[in-house]
């Protein structure tokens, strides 16, 4: 890593670490959703449509906790640090060591909320496939990542941004996901889908297709280099 | 000067904002129509308060999640008002006492905000469900809603207040949740909640949305004390802690 992108992944990591009650809500908010949510996803699956049983809604509560609060973090770490980026590409920083250091901080954020949530499952359930289960919530929290990323060029206000994390968590829920037994193109193009049910069977044990894997890759891998092409509509703006 | 021209003038930014405007309007509409259409039509039982006795009530599991996704709806989107309003009155208040104006008018100016943009989105929620649910006592209906939502509002702004903006956006995410989306609903809790979950902010207002949801009149005594006794500790905390913060800043 050069200097310059250690010096702003520190400065990122400073301000996240000066509230250290960012910290604790962190670490102590996916355990509390999912000994919450042990048995009522499982219950809320039934009421529209699914079939989940508790173990499989346990997981997903992992899941969404995990990406949940890495795609709020990311979206409010590089909000603070817009102004400060702009002008130290002024000062002659490059683009690419900005955005690698802000690549590793969503990296490092999406590792510590992935870590937590995993953990707290294998403490509390039986879990089938935990390779996999950690693969499906760190692509997750990755994907929410970049999504906060994006929402962060593109949309102004923090409350605007809000209403549409939420927005987007009720439409992958309830819409895109396993929860209600959805299936077909418009559940499979949302963006937790696949690592959602990559998630259930790992949960369970379950074999399930390599390609799900694959789609799951290839969104990530969509949202990401949507990155750069944010960056550049950003400054023509 | 007094605090309705200062209001007016700081909800100006909200009123010129368009995308905020149409998230208002959009959101309640999106949870609460795919809720209801999601659900299976199979009978809930569940209880409600009628006449002063508790009693259990069978109903449509797609009316009750039509009834329940408003307090969810409302505690959810006010909560995250709170908040931002608050982390805005942080940033910029301190400039506008410096001006001149007196603390009290500013945090009063603050306080109607948050429940001007409060009685929005619960307006707004009540009238996307009221396509599908039309509840036994609408006026009730109307004060548990808004009383849920200016009870999660002003946690919104205490939470500014103590834990700043990302940590406050943390809690507003999984509060309402946790309290309002599963521990006080009958969809999730069957009978009468246990003793820990009657004391989380959610409950009093959510039992009588319940209640005059499914019966001919909101009679839920113990229900209102809650919600107002919620909403009234939480506001007076929320003007208390701005005001501490600012006089010592």
């Amino acid at each position: 890593m050069s200097a310059p992108v250690v010096e702003v992944f520190g400065a990122s990591a400073r301000a996240y670490v000066r509230q250290p009650i960012n910290i604790v809500l962190l670490i102590i908010l996916p355990p509390l959703l999912i000994i919450a949510m042990n048995s009522a996803i499982s219950t809320f699956s039934d009421v529209i449509g699914g079939n989940l049983g508790e173990r499989a809604g346990t997981g997903l509560a992992g899941l969404w906790a995990a990406s949940l609060l890495t795609g709020a973090a990311v979206f409010f770490v590089l909000r603070t640090s817009l102004q400060t980026d702009a002008r130290l590409v002024v000062a002659g920083l490059s683009e690419l060591s900005l955005s690698s250091a802000h690549a590793i901080a969503t990296l490092l954020i999406a590792l510590i909320t992935t870590l937590i949530s995993f953990l707290m499952l294998v403490a509390t359930q039986e879990v089938g496939d935990a390779l996999n289960l950690f693969a499906a919530i760190l692509a997750s929290a990755l994907i929410y990542g970049a999504i906060g990323t994006l929402l962060a060029w593109f949309i102004e206000g923090d409350l605007e941004v809000s209403f549409v994390i939420i927005l987007i968590f009720m439409l992958v829920a309830f819409v895109g996901g396993p929860l209600g037994g959805s299936t077909g193109l418009v559940a499979n193009l949302f963006p937790l889908h696949f690592t959602s049910e990559i998630a259930v069977a790992s949960m369970l044990g379950d074999s399930f297709p390599g390609e799900w894997f694959v789609y799951s890759g290839l969104y990530l891998a969509a949202i990401i280099a949507a990155y750069p092409a944010a960056r550049w509509l950003r400054g023509r703006s | 000067m007094t605090f309705l021209p200062v209001t007016g003038s700081l909800l100006q930014q909200y009123r010129r904002n368009v995308f905020l405007l149409f998230l208002l309007v959009t959101v309640p509409f999106i949870f609460i129509t795919l809720s209801y259409y999601n659900t299976v039509d199979e009978p809930l039982a569940f209880f409600v308060t009628d006449s002063g006795d508790r009693v259990q009530r069978i109903e449509s599991m797609k009316d009750v999640h039509a009834a329940i996704m408003v307090p969810i709806t409302v505690a959810f989107l006010a909560g995250i008002i709170g908040l931002f309003v608050m982390v805005e009155a942080i940033r910029n208040d301190a400039r506008l006492t410096v001006a001149g104006l007196q603390l009290g008018f500013v945090a009063t100016a603050r306080l109607l905000i948050v429940l001007i943009l409060t009685a929005v989105i619960t307006v707004v929620s009540i009238a996307v469900t009221l396509v599908n649910f039309q509840p036994g006592d609408l006026p009730g209906f109307i004060a548990g809603n808004f009383l849920i939502g200016t009870t999660y509002a002003f946690i919104g702004a205490i939470a500014a207040l103590i834990v700043g903006r990302l940590g406050g956006a943390y809690l507003m995410f999984f509060l309402p949740m946790i309290d309002v989306g599963i521990f006080q609903d009958p969809m999730f809790v069957s009978g009468d909640q246990a003793l820990w979950m009657k004391l989380l902010p959610g409950f009093g207002a959510t039992r009588m949305v319940l209640d005059a949801g499914f019966t001919g009149s909101m009679d839920d005594g113990t229900a209102l004390v809650a919600a107002v006794a919620w909403a009234t500790g939480l506001g007076i905390v929320a003007v208390a802690l701005f005001m501490t913060r600012r006089s010592s800043g």
